[in-house]
């Protein structure tokens, strides 16, 4: 398993405040890569930049060992973005709303009508594929948002808090579904704020905050980054010794 | 593969009521309103009475004889009867005689009385009066006016046109201006739920999500023309001249509205602020392009209403009903193809600027 995903000095700055302080990150394939931070730690700038969305100030993001910003257009279909807003289309179908985002990756005709059901029967919406997405459920719209980012399988999948909001039993089945994504070969790199999901799924963590990465390892690394006994310490405890208590205010 | 974007976001647009609402049932409505409204004003045209109007000459001079000459010529060309009172008090005359206006013609001065109980008439003459004069004082320039004959070639009064004929026409027109709304809803949400973002993770240049936003819009607005267009003539009883012709000047009018809103939506990146924008230059393009006033009623000057692409739109389709032919077709299309290509650059210039800059 070598290396997938690569961030180099990874540097943004908007109106002179650094957001992402030369973050080096690297992310082996096969991994669920969880990064954690309060709010306005970068994740999402972080995220973004990952993606090719926003360009950094300074610094590279290898992805599948080639320069991400030179070579963006080859390399841009291995990768699957799920963000943290339910980004579908109300007045569209289920099938509707997968095959639009799924055609934007080059796929058409018979292959792309396979790969909508697919898609929609992964996240347990293929009865649903006629219904107004208007109509469904939060967790029902969490899963289309799902659906809409893997049809076109891609080799990392990019998951932006995908569990806010909905109920334990859909909240179960996502990250169900994350561990069957990495267990069929995608590398994915999670965020979130609910820490025992993070630990429950994630094989590596690092927790960043004021834009750089403050710890990285395995939860039970990061546990005994703060006390010996791991088994008297949550890793939500451990976020806190390392990020502070102090509430953070942030405007996005 | 954008032809799934193009027909996904055509759904989206013809799944919405506010759309049907503003291309095919708004403009009726106006179409209705307006011509009735006008009706009594535009009228007094349509059943091809004369217009007569008084006339005396002032002037001492040879020219000033020979202009008057050549402005009789002019006007019964044009189907006005123009009689002379030699003496009298105008004002006098015009409500005596119940004729709409009266032209003194002095020595390089012209003066024109309206009378208000036959406004319409009174405004036809002085736009004739003044359009005459333009004719003249340009052929001034390079002629003897001494044996000029002086016409005017294609006046914007026609008293062929009646309301619901022009109303008819020029109010589906106006709202095909508004085309940016039947993308409103969709970007609204596609910026409040991040679908945009998403969008940009794909290999989709700007200049292809462009087109995706672009080809949808266009066709929702046409489909809705057509509907509301078949309507009127079905309803009204709407004559639209030149069917090829006026089908080919409503699709260049509708993609350079088109062009013209997302040219403000990738600037702005706010669809409010982008509708306000747009209906603000749409209205005062529809204002001096004879949108509410009739342009050939309008006192504004040739040369500010030729700026108003709406107006050349307009023109065109007026001329094509009633007459059947237009020499305002050609710069009509030319107009709406310079909007199209210069708003259409300046939109794929502003997406790409905002994905370098970094914002999502």
């Amino acid at each position: 398993m070598g290396t997938i995903l690569k961030t180099i000095d990874l540097t943004k700055k908007y109106d002179n405040k650094v957001v992402v302080d030369n973050l080096n990150i690297e992310i082996q394939e096969g991994e669920i890569f969880g990064l954690l931070g309060p709010n306005g730690a970068g994740k999402s700038t972080t995220m973004n930049m990952i993606c090719g969305i926003v360009r950094p100030t300074l610094g590279d993001v290898e992805f599948m060992g080639k320069d991400f910003e030179k070579n963006r257009n080859k390399l841009i279909n291995n990768l699957g973005y799920i963000p943290q807003e339910l980004a579908i289309h109300g007045n569209l179908k289920a099938w509707e709303n997968v095959e639009l985002f799924t055609s934007l990756y080059g796929i058409k005709g018979a292959e792309l009508k396979n790969r909508i059901d697919e898609s929609l029967e992964y996240v347990g919406l293929l009865e649903k594929r006629g219904d107004y997405a208007k109509t469904f459920s939060g967790g029902m719209k969490r899963r289309l948002n799902i659906a809409c980012a893997i049809g076109h399988h891609p080799r990392l999948l990019i998951f932006d808090e995908p569990t806010v909001g909905i109920d334990p039993q859909s909240r179960n089945f996502i990250l169900d579904k994350i561990k069957e994504s990495n267990k069929n070969g995608a590398t994915v790199i999670y965020t979130s704020h609910y820490m025992e999901e993070v630990e429950a799924i994630c094989t590596r963590i690092a927790i960043m905050d004021n834009g750089k990465v403050i710890a990285t390892g395995t939860a039970d690394e990061l546990k005994k980054m703060v006390v010996d006994d791991i088994s008297s310490i949550t890793l939500e405890e451990v976020f806190l010794t390392m990020t502070g208590k102090k509430l953070r205010d942030y405007k996005e | 593969m954008i032809r799934y974007l193009i027909k996904n976001y055509f759904k989206l647009m013809t799944r919405s009521m506010t759309n049907t609402l503003l291309l095919v049932v708004t403009p009726l409505i106006l179409v209705a309103l307006l011509s009735s409204a006008f009706n009594d004003m535009m009228s007094k045209y349509e059943d091809g009475s004369e217009i007569v109007a008084g006339y005396r000459i002032e002037g001492g001079q040879i020219s000033t004889n020979n202009l008057a000459d050549a402005f009789k010529d002019a006007a019964a060309q044009n189907g006005y009867v123009l009689r002379e009172y030699p003496t009298g008090d105008p004002g006098d005359i015009i409500r005596e005689e119940k004729i709409g206006g009266f032209v003194t013609f002095g020595d390089g001065t012209y003066t024109v009385y309206q009378n208000n109980d036959y406004i319409e008439e009174a405004k036809v003459l002085e736009y004739f009066v003044n359009a005459f004069y333009e004719n003249a004082a340009a052929a001034a320039m390079g002629m003897d006016t001494d044996s000029a004959i002086l016409k005017i070639e294609h006046p914007e009064y026609m008293k062929e046109i009646g309301s619901t004929d022009y109303y008819g026409i020029i109010e589906i027109i106006y709202f095909g201006w508004c085309a940016i709304v039947c993308g409103a809803g969709i970007f609204m949400n596609e910026k409040k739920y991040k679908i945009t973002k998403k969008l940009h993770v794909s290999a989709l240049s700007e200049s292809k999500l462009y087109l995706a936003k672009f080809v949808p819009i266009v066709s929702v607005v046409l489909l809705g023309n057509v509907i509301s267009i078949l309507l009127s003539i079905v309803l009204f009883g709407v004559h639209w001249g030149n069917p090829l012709l006026s089908a080919v000047i409503v699709f260049f009018s509708v993609s350079a509205a088109t062009a013209l809103g997302l040219m403000a939506y990738y600037i702005f990146d706010n669809i409010v602020v982008t509708i306000i924008a747009v209906f603000t230059v749409v209205w005062i393009a529809g204002f001096f392009g004879g949108s509410f006033e009739t342009y050939m009623f309008s006192v504004h000057s040739l040369a500010v209403k030729r700026l108003s692409p709406i107006y050349h739109i307009n023109r065109a389709l007026v001329e094509l009903s009633c007459m059947g032919h237009s020499d305002y077709v050609v710069s009509a299309i030319l107009y709406c193809v310079a909007v199209f290509v210069g708003c259409s650059l300046v939109a794929v210039a502003a997406g790409n600027l905002r994905k370098r800059g970094g914002a999502a």
